[in-house]
């Protein structure tokens, strides 16, 4: 059975919030925990089907499922960090889980990521992780983040930019 | 076109066709421009590289839903206040039931004075006997009532007063209480011995002898019966009082409330006055004060609502009204035995209560049981007294 990807598919198909928890979960959890850390991340994420269950008969269906948990998890984030004085962007620096490889230097090139990372502003780190991390298109990222989608384009291109001229040694020294 | 700023998007296919091309054959001459190409590649293939969290709590998130899908719907505002508007009435006939034990009236008075489309004082004045022998309701056609402790002990006397004639014969003389008790008649069909025997010899023996319907006989009536005797009356009340029609002695019902208010009603239109009261074991009584000359019209009256609640009880089980026209029936006996002796007082008393009420331990059980129950069967006994006015 085709999942569905719209509110519309879903009423179609009569699909209960328990289900889309179950396909979306993983998802919405990650994208919390990237704003607001792992302590809060289940928090984050429950709240925000809580708030899907109640919203799910106003939503007009005008973006994908994922698009719309997304976006009610970035308010949920919001309202968390909020309430909890959090740092934006909590990105999980762990070094012992390097992916690139198992080498020292591999670590060592992790370790710089994360620094570059959070040496982005606000607006150019929240609209990489949406793409890069969160795997979002240009536009599911403009409707998330309410801005036009040449403001997305325009922001990754000088948040690269900013992490290109952090990270290009490294890089160089990768290669 | 600037295509270092188009080289993110054409990275990630985010350029229009056109644009994709225009930027390729861009590369194909600019080295320093695929250069840049490939920094972003690896810069990105490098943020790409950032650990996926490891997710947990998804068993509490669907406990939490489940939870959430089996909270009942939330009331309408209107039903909220509904119930709490029930429940805040429920408190208070407790309340009061709680604080007066012997007012075994006290709700269904209140419906009934709330029943009339009219204010109390159009109605006449109302209030409660809380004498536990004589609790009652008595609308007072005189909307100059007197003080409430005057009221209570001359709410009877009032009544009959109006109807009272002069004494014009040696009949009018009339005996003192003590010998009166001791000359009234044994009930014939009285179905309870000791006090509720003596009650109820109250309610439908002296009024036979005395002519008057009194519900209420307590020491207020030796005061009235000393003040304004009443025997011997005159025959020209006689000869009305037997052309008219008999009346129904006995309601059974169910719709308390509604007997009442149909009751208060219809004597009010008649310019009448109405005393309903239930002595302790004893069956409801509606001592019913009319205009002599209207009695019969009255008596009409009377019976349509008898038929109107009998098509009722055709159609709802849970409503039955008998003794109509039993005027000379087993259950009218008594009352038809004391017509014959002064027929002035069309006095219709049946001879057995049917009520559940009657065996009552206490008067705050009692009432509250009315009002738990209000469906059970009650018996109305209907006495009906002539008036000049």
């Amino acid at each position: 059975m085709k999942t569905p990807t719209t509110v519309d598919e879903l009423r179609l198909a009569r699909i209960d919030i328990g289900t889309l928890a179950r396909e979306h979960y993983d998802a919405v959890f990650r994208f919390c925990c990237r704003r607001v850390g792992a302590d809060h991340a289940a928090d984050a994420a429950q709240e925000t089907f809580i708030t899907a269950h109640k919203a799910l008969k106003k939503f007009r269906g005008e973006s994908s499922v994922t698009t719309w948990l997304f976006g009610i998890a970035n308010n949920e984030c919001r309202r968390i960090s909020r309430k909890e004085r959090l740092a934006p962007m909590q990105l999980e620096v762990d070094v012992t889980t390097a992916t690139v490889g198992q080498s020292e230097g591999a670590l060592v090139d992790k370790q710089a990521l994360y620094e570059a990372m959070k040496r982005l502003s606000d607006e150019h780190r929240e609209v990489v992780i949406l793409h890069e991390l969160d795997g979002l298109t240009y536009e599911e990222a403009a409707v998330i983040l309410n801005v036009p989608v040449g403001t997305v384009k325009s922001r990754l291109h000088h948040a690269f930019q900013h992490l290109k001229r952090l990270l290009v040694p490294t890089v160089e020294g990768v290669k | 076109m600037n295509y270092q700023e188009n080289l993110k998007a054409y990275l990630d296919g985010e350029l229009s066709p056109a644009d994709a091309a225009a930027l390729e054959a861009a590369l194909t001459s600019d080295l320093d421009l695929a250069r840049e190409l490939e920094e972003l590649r690896s810069v990105t293939a490098m943020v790409r590289t950032i650990p996926e969290p490891v997710p947990y709590g998804l068993e509490q998130a669907l406990w939490r839903l489940e939870k959430l899908d089996a909270k009942p719907v939330a009331k309408p505002l209107w039903g909220r206040w509904l119930t709490a508007g029930l429940v805040g009435a429920g408190a208070i006939v407790l309340s009061l039931t709680l604080l007066f034990p012997d007012q075994t009236f006290s709700k269904e008075s209140a419906t009934v004075a709330m029943a009339g489309s009219k204010e109390p004082n159009d109605l006449g004045d109302i209030h409660f006997n809380t004498d536990a022998q004589s609790s009652s309701v008595v609308k007072q056609a005189a909307p100059s009532a007197p003080s409430e402790s005057e009221k209570r002990t001359k709410s009877f006397v009032a009544k009959p007063s109006a109807g009272i004639r002069e004494p014009q014969s040696e009949l009018d003389t009339r005996p003192t209480p003590a010998k009166e008790s001791k000359k009234v008649d044994q009930p014939v069909n009285l179905p309870a011995p000791g006090q509720r025997e003596e009650r109820t010899r109250r309610v439908s023996e002296k009024p036979l002898e005395n002519g008057i319907a009194d519900a209420n006989v307590n020491s207020a009536q030796s005061r009235f019966k000393a003040q304004a005797p009443i025997v011997g009356t005159p025959l020209k009340a006689e000869s009305h009082l037997r052309n008219i029609q008999p009346v129904p002695q006995t309601l059974e019902t169910r719709e308390v409330l509604e007997t009442k208010a149909d009751l208060a009603r219809l004597v009010h239109a008649f310019k009448g006055t109405i005393n309903i009261g239930q002595p302790k074991g004893s069956p409801m009584v509606a001592t019913i004060t009319v205009p002599e000359n209207r009695m019969e019209e009255f008596a009409a009256a009377v019976r349509g609502l008898q038929r109107q609640q009998q098509n009722q009880a055709q159609g709802d089980s849970s409503v039955s009204l008998r003794g109509g026209g039993a005027g000379s029936a087993g259950g009218m006996g008594g009352g038809q035995g004391s017509m014959g002796g002064n027929r002035e007082t069309s006095q219709l008393v049946a001879p057995k209560a049917s009520t559940a009420k009657a065996d009552r331990g206490t008067a705050s059980k009692s009432s509250f049981a009315s009002v738990k129950d209000s469906k059970r069967k009650v018996t109305f006994q209907i006495q009906i007294v002539p008036t000049n006015e």
